[in-house]
């Protein structure tokens, strides 16, 4: 211990309580302010200022808002983007749950390498993906040629690319594994004893799947879900790229006016009304699965 | 006089309202073995971190060969402690992990070595160095944990309830190891524990602490044979409890009421007749027979219960007073042994009778 | 009772029929993209003609290419190191600091990735005008970092809830004072899951798009090149840089498996 123990700590750097467990959050919390909650609240402001072509002026009014919210083409392809993205996340969801369950119950060895390959997946290239869907669906892709050589067809098929059926399959193959994630999660963090004990108390496997193990995975089915809705609903890059004239997206719609027009107030004002909507349908699922959930035991 | 070496004095820790250390007071000597003995809750982990340096005291003082300790951190302060749960780094393995507290003030290596070696062969574990934490027997990391204290040569020693997570025969061949390297380096100990076998086995002193106070200290002949108060009979071995009344004070015996009957008891100058008080009698005191017995006290009842524990036996006798009494021999491989049912006559002495004021 | 149980055994061959479709359904688009990166026309169909690689070395002789790469690389290493650093602190920060208020940092430091990448994008690039800020890799690196932060804090928590604060204690105990704890104890335990979500930042600035699209100046970075590429023509040398891009986010996820728990990351 040497000749210094005793001394109370007098030298270094002693900084009060409160601020040694505030100072490491510091750099993160003024990272988030200066780069997220002050631009946030900068295209804030200026969906209220007057905007035409490339041209801001610095004039007070609610036109944009009116704009976004009267104008039936916005309105159209907002209720274009929230379709897609139930469409998406109940398709992803449905899909992604038995796969989830599969991997916890029935895969016995090899569960960390179908992991390993859910996460691969997941990081794997947006772009590359929505571009290799691209080439497998048109009219020279991989499914035609397929087709036409076992020649099960004539001609190639023309709806398959450039159609809402292209963005759904595209889209589902990119958002199955964000889907399937927190399913996996609530399922992993289920203990068997509680199966067990069902089966033990009378339950057929199918009516302790239904009691017990669905109720509980609940949860992770709601996250998956939300999750999946709020990415695909805000998608608009691969409507923009294999969904042809099926129908645009509202992001589509914000980034024209942000990289074509030039009308950054509304964008900005659309974007604030669309985000808006989000979360009322974010948080009223939400409140409605927990009034669900706290139904008394039947 | 020799001054202590720890010196707490008055120490009371609040959390709130409530007090977890109540004005505790105890002087420890160089060299002793302490147990700080008590159900859980009462007080004796919280002040094994205050002497540690991880907590403080609300008020009072804590001197360490006389130097007063409250307000410094642990690492300025000559003891080391042996955590409950071993807290090995797993990072290091067990040589590193001895090393550790040494590669701190920078010694040169050729010291660190040295010293490292002798504590682990100290500790049984000479060879262990390359092991990782992982591979580790539960009383395997705890060597390393007492050889990573030890090796520090604190001023004292001291163990969080060392033993709770280890088996029945580790914990044992642990104990007597700690009682063997207390009595090599002579190092003071302060040991904590809720195992009144445990603090009885390891320690020299033993503190008996309930609800933040010091009840009674002493050796752990001196507690077992004369506890002070109801409290310590109970929570240090086995006993007999039994509610009675004083009927007469003397120089020989003092006798007691029970129920029906008169005892007679230990003379205890505290006494006042007609007080209510408690009667004491130890399992072990009791003799049990066929025939009545020649002793202070007989009384006759009625085996209710016959309990093998390998070593001994425990009777348990229906005498006619609310509580059956528990009477403990020796164990014998008899056929011829009281069994159930049985009428018996206890018999015993009344200085192995303690009535306690409280 | 042979015949049921072969029923029963059927039936579970259907959903293993089912899983194997699933994970088929997800890889076959990588499996194909790498496929026709090594065709030797510039197809994209079945037949198979042959097998060269003439894609890979047009891509690699490519400045425009090269160029991207190493823009690419730059962004998300500049990323990644300051995650690390910033998220290292506030996940120590967050996971000690007890008080209300700190638990309302976590949801906050979420809701970037909670909004559509887009707003984050648009944000960014309203705010970087008016502040007359030149749109740069600069500009890329701090839209990355909003957007990759949350995912770096969400797994060095998982590791520091478990993190046992005992072992902090006890090198106390041994005469360590804050800052060597930090340093020769804390540190190096927590080092495998910092390092691998240091890589998840890596991976994801790697294959960020969407914000770069709005706040980068006149260079290029590999998903930008991939994007305008595909806007033109179905290229196949985009095949191969593809593949590259896949390759590298293998080989990341396969780093980062070795350091990271997934399973414990609650999102």
């Amino acid at each position: 211990m040497g000749s210094d123990w005793g001394r109370p700590a007098t030298n270094g750097f002693r900084p009060a309580r409160w601020a040694r467990s505030w100072l490491p959050l510091a750099p993160v919390l003024i990272i988030l302010i200066a780069f997220f909650i002050l631009p946030s609240a900068i295209l804030f402001l200026y969906s209220f200022l007057t905007g035409s072509v490339w041209r801001v002026e610095p004039v007070f009014t609610l036109e944009n808002y009116l704009n976004a919210l009267t104008n039936p083409t916005y309105r159209l392809v907002t209720l274009n983007a929230l379709g897609i993205g139930l469409l998406c996340a109940s398709a992803s969801t449905l899909v992604s749950y038995p796969l989830a369950y599969w991997l916890t119950f029935r895969l016995k060895r090899g569960r960390n390498v179908a992991l390993f390959l859910v996460v691969v997946s997941l990081l794997s290239s947006y772009l590359v993906r929505v571009y290799a869907w691209k080439t497998i669906l048109g009219l020279n892709g991989v499914v035609n040629s397929l087709l036409e050589l076992a020649g099960l067809v004539d001609e190639p098929l023309g709806f398959l690319l450039y159609s809402r059926l292209a963005v759904t399959i595209t889209l589902m193959n990119i958002f199955i594994p964000f889907a399937m994630l927190p399913i996996l999660s609530s399922l992993q963090s289920l203990q068997p004893e509680l199966i067990e004990a069902a089966k033990d108390l009378g339950c057929t496997p199918l009516r302790a799947f239904t009691k017990v193990t669905l109720p509980l995975s609940l949860t992770g089915v709601l996250s998956g879900f939300l999750y999946t809705f709020v990415l695909s609903a805000g998608d608009y890059i691969t409507p923009q790229l294999v969904g042809g004239t099926s129908g645009g997206m509202i992001g589509l719609s914000v980034t024209n006016q942000f990289v074509k027009t030039g009308n950054w107030p509304l964008g900005s004002a659309i974007s604030f009304i669309v985000l808006s909507l989000f979360m009322v349908i974010y948080f009223g699922i939400r409140w409605g699965a927990r009034h669900v959930n706290r139904a008394p035991p039947a | 006089m020799i001054s202590p070496i720890i010196s707490i004095q008055q120490v009371t820790r609040r959390f709130g309202q409530t007090p977890a250390v109540n004005d505790f007071s105890l002087d420890i000597m160089q060299g002793e073995l302490v147990a700080l003995l008590g159900p859980s809750g009462c007080g004796k982990t919280t002040l094994l971190r205050i002497i540690a340096g991880f907590d403080e005291p609300t008020s009072g003082s804590v001197r360490i060969e006389g130097h007063e300790m409250v307000g410094i951190p642990p690492h300025r302060r000559p003891v080391n402690m042996v955590f409950q749960k071993y807290a090995l780094f797993p990072h290091l393995d067990v040589y590193e992990n001895v090393a550790f507290g040494l590669g701190l003030s920078k010694r040169p290596a050729q010291e660190i070595h040295k010293r490292v070696s002798q504590t682990l062969d100290l500790v049984r574990l000479a060879g262990f160095e390359k092991r990782r934490t992982a591979q580790l027997s539960g009383g395997e990391a705890q060597r390393v944990a007492l050889a990573r204290a030890l090796v520090m040569e604190p001023k004292a020693l001291l163990l969080d309830e060392p033993l709770g997570a280890l088996d029945l025969k580790v914990r044992q061949q642990l104990e007597t190891e700690l009682r063997r390297i207390h009595s090599e380096l002579g190092t003071t100990f302060i040991y904590v524990t809720h195992d009144q076998s445990e603090a009885m086995t390891v320690s020299n002193r033993l503190v008996i602490m309930d609800h933040g106070r010091l009840i009674q200290e002493g050796t752990p002949q001196e507690v077992y044979y004369n506890p002070n108060c109801i409290f310590c009979a109970s929570f240090v071995g086995e006993s007999n409890l039994l509610p009675a009344r004083v009927v007469g004070v003397g120089q020989e015996a003092t006798l007691v009421r029970v129920g029906e009957r008169t005892v007679r008891a230990r003379p205890n100058p505290q006494a006042r007749e007609g007080q209510a008080v408690s009667l004491l009698i130890r399992p072990e005191v009791l003799s049990l027979d066929r025939q009545a017995p020649n002793h202070d006290n007989i009384l006759q009842g009625e085996i209710i219960d016959v309990t093998f524990l390998g070593s001994s036996i425990v009777f348990r006798v229906d005498t006619g007073w609310d509580k059956p009494l528990q009477v403990q021999q020796a164990g014998k491989d008899d056929p011829d042994l009281p069994k159930r049912g049985e009428k018996v006559a206890l018999g015993w002495s009344s200085y192995d009778t303690l009535v306690l004021l409280e | 009772m042979g015949a049921l149980r072969r029923l029963r055994k059927a039936k579970y061959l259907w959903y293993d029929l089912f899983a194997a479709g699933v994970f088929l359904f997800l890889f076959a688009p990588v499996i194909i993209i790498v496929l026709f990166s090594f065709h030797e026309s510039p197809r994209l169909s079945f037949p198979i003609s042959g097998l060269s690689l003439r894609w890979y070395g047009e891509v690699l002789g490519s400045a425009v290419f090269r160029s991207a790469v190493k823009n690419t690389l730059i962004v998300a290493t500049a990323t990644s190191s300051t995650a690390v650093v910033l998220g290292t602190l506030a996940s120590l920060g967050m996971t000690r600091n007890r008080s209300r208020l700190a638990r309302w940092v976590l949801p906050l430091l979420m809701v970037p990735i909670s909004l559509p990448a887009l707003f984050l994008g648009i944000a960014l690039l309203s705010y970087f005008s008016m502040l007359r800020f030149q749109l740069s890799l600069l500009t890329v690196t701090i839209g990355h970092l909003i957007y990759t932060l949350p995912y770096f804090v969400l797994v060095a928590n998982a590791r520091l809830e478990r993190f046992d604060m005992v072992v902090e204690e006890a090198a106390r105990d041994l005469g360590a004072t804050p800052w060597q704890v930090l340093w020769r104890v804390t540190l190096p335990i927590i080092a495998p899951s910092i390092i691998g979500a240091g890589i998840v930042v890596f991976a994801l600035s790697f294959d960020e798009f969407l914000i770069t699209f709005f706040v980068i100046g006149s260079q290029s970075t590999l998903p930008m090149l991939i994007w305008s590429m595909m806007r033109r023509t179905i290229d196949p040398s985009i095949n191969a840089i593809s593949s590259v891009l896949l390759l590298m986010s293998l080989l990341l996820v396969i780093i980062t498996s070795r350091l990271v728990r997934v399973t414990e990351i609650s999102l």
